[in-house]
């Protein structure tokens, strides 16, 4: 396909903060299925990068219906990640399952022994969600993803890849002031996300 | 900030000591970075570096007008040529080591993800009465260089003006779009500067045209069918080049365009 008609990049997100992990433009306009398995290579290879003693994991994956394909369901449960956020219907994703629901999910994808229903509980909680998918494109677009100004393929990668650092910069810089949403400040309790207070002295007064 | 130097250093690792001491990796990254977030051109976010200690703190610079290594003027055309050394592989792993950096602090976690896609644009040209002039000239510019040397083997004198012309213009035409990437607008008066400029040095395509016209006559290497080809393609480009140059003579003079 020709540069002249537009790209079509696809981001992998944190739905909490809306840090991204990973950014894609490929050649052409491929099927939204066909993008989530390279972008979770390319989180799986920072993933790689990180040097503490327990590596973070991928739990679940949510996206819209245009990703509903059953095979790439399997490849993400054969992987241990829950596609419940992932909506097979125009119904609304349950954001409290009960827990026959959450039985019912785990053995679904296999996944009894690998994720727990706390899991399933904040994946449903992270479900797909277009309010907040827009809210991360609208931060690129404000940053110029919305037109290519380099040439070529190559000029769109360097771009939303630049303009992706340079949005993650800006999370990263929210979320050390704590100017984060209620829900943003949950979740991050939920998983375990620390706050450090960088700007107080945490030394005893006395 | 150093794995990212680092990544660098061994993409592109320094095969001589000597020469002038490069750019810091770290100045030319934090200007392409603000550059997105500030929205600014080339021009003006290297113009801010010089000017702007915002700027030069954003670049890890702290001394101003000490550096031996001048990291405080850093051409638009320095910043073009890092990033056009930046491909695919390059743009994902600086993105891992970001991400990796990130979750390292515990800032953010990987565990619960959302996908998706948007579409984007791939940026339009101008579409100005100066560009139309300027297409027109490099298509025919581009047919003398093309199809003179199959003429005539020593026909190098005619290439090397068409080359040099062509060269000449495309340097208006970069003014051009810095001008109005710096102002933010297209405006007319620039255009018809523009327009200006392209007329006066696109003088002798008219002539440069008809030498390649008759030199292409008189090739006898050329098979008939591909003289007819090239005569066609000639005659239509010369054409179209009278025709636009005829239009922006009158607008540069002020009066409206023919109707078509």
């Amino acid at each position: 396909m020709s540069a002249q008609f537009g790209h079509k990049p696809g981001i992998v997100s944190d739905p909490a903060t809306g840090f991204l992990f990973a950014s894609r433009v490929p050649e052409g306009n491929p099927s939204d299925p066909s993008y989530v398995l390279p972008l979770l290579d390319k989180v799986q290879k920072a993933i790689e990068r990180v040097k503490t003693p327990q590596r973070p994991r991928v739990h679940s994956l949510a996206g819209d219906r245009g990703l509903n394909d059953t095979a790439l369901r399997q490849t993400l449960h054969a992987r241990g990640i829950l596609t419940v956020g992932i909506p097979k219907t125009v119904e609304p994703i349950t954001p409290n399952p009960s827990p026959e629901e959450v039985r019912d999910i785990l053995t679904e994808a296999g996944l009894n022994r690998q994720r727990t229903p706390h899991q399933v509980h904040l994946a449903c909680a992270c479900g797909y969600s277009r309010p907040v998918v827009e809210s991360h494109i609208a931060s690129l677009l404000s940053r110029g993803a919305g037109q290519v100004r380099y040439k070529g393929h190559p000029g769109a990668t360097v771009q939303l890849g630049m303009t992706a650092m340079a949005h993650n910069g800006a999370v990263v810089v929210r979320i050390r002031q704590q100017c984060l949403s209620k829900r943003a400040q949950k979740f991050r309790r939920l998983l375990g996300l620390r706050h450090r207070k960088i700007n107080e002295i945490n030394n005893p007064k006395n | 900030m150093s794995a990212i130097e680092h990544s660098f250093q061994k993409r592109f690792p320094t095969t001589s000591p000597r020469g002038r001491r490069p750019v810091p990796i770290r100045v030319l990254f934090a200007l392409e970075l603000l550059k997105h977030e500030l929205g600014a051109s080339d021009e003006d976010i290297c113009q801010r570096l010089r000017t702007d200690f915002a700027v030069m703190y954003a670049c890890g610079l702290r001394d101003y007008q000490v550096n031996p290594s001048q990291a405080h003027f850093v051409l638009p055309e320095t910043l073009c040529e890092f990033r056009s050394r930046i491909d695919e592989t390059l743009m994902d792993e600086l993105i891992a080591i970001q991400a990796a950096v990130a979750m390292e602090e515990g800032l953010v976690s990987p565990a619960h993800l959302v996908i998706d896609t948007f579409p984007c644009e791939q940026g339009s040209q101008r579409v100005t009465d100066a560009t139309t002039l300027y297409k027109a000239q490099k298509k025919t510019l581009e047919l003398i260089v093309r199809i003179t040397p199959q003429c005539r083997s020593r026909a190098t004198t005619l290439t090397n003006q068409a080359q040099s012309l062509h060269q000449e213009i495309k340097k208006v035409m970069r003014c051009f779009g810095r001008q109005c990437r710096g102002q933010g607008h297209v405006f007319v008066k620039l255009v018809r500067h523009t327009e200006q400029k392209l007329l006066e040095l696109g003088e002798p395509i008219t002539a440069l045209g008809q030498q390649a016209q008759q030199l292409l006559a008189q090739a006898t290497a050329l098979s008939d069918a591909t003289r007819a080809r090239f005569a066609e393609a000639f005659n239509a480009a010369m054409h179209n080049h009278a025709h636009i140059r005829q239009q922006s003579t009158r607008l540069i003079q002020g009066k409206k365009a023919p109707p078509l």
